[in-house]
């Protein structure tokens, strides 16, 4: 990478946590570390929630999803702006104004401490080890495009974000997530702007190239439970993703419980029911865009620049003869998909020659891939990739360093948020629930420190193992997934009056015993098994309390 | 507790009208993705 793009990710990286520690002032209670002293603004939270959600896997696996797939990715959000509202109305003002530090701890003031111990382990456990996937998605790719080894890539983006994250605790995170959003949608537009200026085809006939590959197909209507992203399973399932996200877990809730009041909490849930969406098209779109410019452009066979290099050292000849190959078709497709640019509306002809030779590119594609796996024993997905390929190779010197910085900051806003929000759960319904209740503030304080500096740890650790587990964006998903619909269950189990601890208790236990059973022998897919986890927990819950009061 | 009471009283015609006003702008930003999809759809 040229120097000047280092220098602005060296220079965001050094300010991020400059910065972070200037804003360290106030927090020197718990509640000022983990709470902000709860005085912040709707659209500080607002954003911060946001950018926690918004991963480095949004800035470089999205763009690759949209790539090869197109648009349809974007059905997974479809529930998010209903569940922002149901949550506005229903857990914002009920653990606001509980005075609680984690959604959890407000469980033991409705059932009874197991219930809570359960909840915050499960949120531990899953929320531990996704923030070193979330880590390692950035990490590994770092590692093959700049040749640097895994674990630098990780320090990289690890170790900037537990100073800030330890020093300047949840008023740091939030306004670091405010300045890294920005630079997020700043480097997300500018990529956009330059790929509209360097096509050689029009808007339109970039949109007709695209469309005529499937990547504009946004909405599947089919009731397909084990097809993964369908308008309905984006509807339903969707919608008890958020739910439980942004409403059960902490990284989410500890954001809002920031806010100044309960009304400025509802309004930062509202800025991404806004604009969640819009700006999750404008990341598949960048994708799409990417995949229309390499029709005229001639991209890498191989965007995995590690994987490349073992195939050539292996078996050179045999893949200098698949390159040969892949430059004529892609010449022909090149020449197709300017038919297809040139062609009236109707002429069916150009578009079926250009699918054709799509078709032959991919063929030549998946030869390679299979070297790849044959050579390397290692998974063949290079959809991580393109986007950085993309990136270095085609961007503007200075923009494609905006870029990476702007992977960088969607790594450290969530990975901070998430520590952030696992310290508070170690410490508050962990260590003094359980082992010291009653020490002065100086002493959690330093205990959280720890604990921050500890998830960091852990996390780089699981980022280094994390690398091998296949497609990073379904990955996190799934972790969350296991756990997610069951502890929703529970909350939704806590606003029904005489709801009891031991319904609760139970109906948790059966309800992932249920998601378990689901994942691994029926062919639904995950965005079900939220329903799923939350409806179970009801049906079991909901009798036991009433059987337990008719005792009563 | 005051507070608490103004809270409900007007919560649910608030909860109304930010339903529909989500509603309004979702329908427009998946009405375009719509319109993307059957205009340049194969």
């Amino acid at each position: 990478m040229h120097w000047v793009n280092w220098l602005i990710v060296i220079v965001y990286l050094v300010w991020v946590v400059v910065d972070g520690i200037k804003k360290s002032q106030d927090t020197d209670t718990v509640s000022g570390y983990f709470m902000a002293n709860k005085s912040l603004s709707w659209w500080v939270v607002g954003l911060s929630v946001m950018a926690t959600q918004l991963s480095a896997v949004t800035m470089i696996g999205t763009p690759g999803q949209g790539a090869t797939d197109g648009l349809r990715f974007i059905q997974l959000y479809l529930g998010l702006p209903l569940a922002m509202v149901i949550l506005g109305v229903t857990i914002v003002p009920l653990l606001h104004g509980s005075g609680v530090y984690t959604a959890y701890e407000y469980l033991e003031r409705r059932f009874d401490a197991k219930t809570r111990s359960l909840t915050a382990f499960l949120f531990l456990i899953s929320r531990g080890l996704s923030v070193g996937t979330i880590m390692a998605a950035p990490g590994v790719v770092f590692s093959a495009i700049f040749g640097i080894p895994l674990t630098w890539a990780v320090a990289m983006i690890g170790v900037p974000t537990v100073i800030y994250t330890m020093v300047g605790g949840v008023q740091a995170v939030a306004w670091a997530d405010v300045k890294q959003m920005i630079l997020i949608v700043i480097a997300l537009v500018a990529i956009m702007f330059v790929l509209i200026i360097q096509m050689p085809v029009s808007p339109l006939e970039a949109l007709t190239i695209a469309g005529a590959t499937g990547r504009l197909q946004v909405f599947d209507f089919s009731f397909d439970m084990s097809e993964r992203y369908t308008f309905w399973s984006g509807m339903i399932g969707g919608t008890f993703l958020m739910l439980s996200y942004f409403g059960t877990d902490q990284s989410q809730v500890q954001r809002y419980l920031t806010a100044r009041s309960v009304h400025e909490a509802k309004s930062s849930l509202l800025m991404s029911a806004y604009w969640k969406i819009p700006l999750q098209a404008l990341v598949l779109l960048v994708g799409v865009g990417v995949f229309v410019y390499y029709q005229f452009v001639r991209p890498p066979l191989l965007y995995n620049p590690t994987h490349e290099a073992a195939v050539v050292a292996a078996r050179g000849a045999e893949y200098d003869d698949l390159q040969r190959r892949y430059a004529e078709a892609f010449t022909l497709r090149e020449a197709a998909a300017f038919a297809v640019a040139d062609a009236s509306d109707g002429d069916r002809q150009p578009m079926e020659l250009f699918l054709a030779r799509e078709q032959e590119i991919q063929v030549i594609r998946g030869e390679a891939l299979a070297m790849v796996v044959e050579e390397t024993d290692e998974s063949s997905t290079d959809v991580n990739y393109i986007i950085p390929r993309f990136v270095l190779s085609e961007l503007p010197i200075g923009l494609a360093g905006l870029f990476i910085a702007g992977v960088f900051a969607a790594a450290m806003s969530s990975i901070a948020g998430e520590l952030n929000a696992l310290s508070t759960a170690s410490v508050i319904d962990f260590y003094k629930r359980w082992m010291r209740p009653h020490a002065d503030d100086a002493h959690y304080l330093t205990v959280s420190k720890g604990a921050t500096v500890f998830w960091g740890f852990f996390a780089c650790i699981v980022a280094t193992y994390a690398a091998t587990l296949g497609s990073l964006i379904e990955v996190v998903n799934r972790f969350g997934s296991f756990f997610y619909g069951s502890i929703l269950g529970v909350f939704l189990l806590a606003m029904i009056p005489g709801a009891k601890a031991r319904g609760a208790f139970v109906g948790l236990i059966i309800g992932m015993a249920t998601v378990g059973f689901v994942a691994f022998q029926t062919p639904i897919e995950y965005l079900w098994q939220n329903v799923i986890g939350a409806v179970v927990v009801l049906l079991v819950g909901v009798p036991l309390s009433l059987m337990e009061r008719g005792k009563a | 507790m005051v507070d608490d009471t103004q809270e409900t009283s007007s919560g649910g015609s608030r909860f109304r009208i930010t339903l529909i006003r989500v509603i309004i702008v979702q329908i427009i930003a998946l009405g375009l993705l719509l319109w993307l999809q059957i205009r340049f759809g194969r």
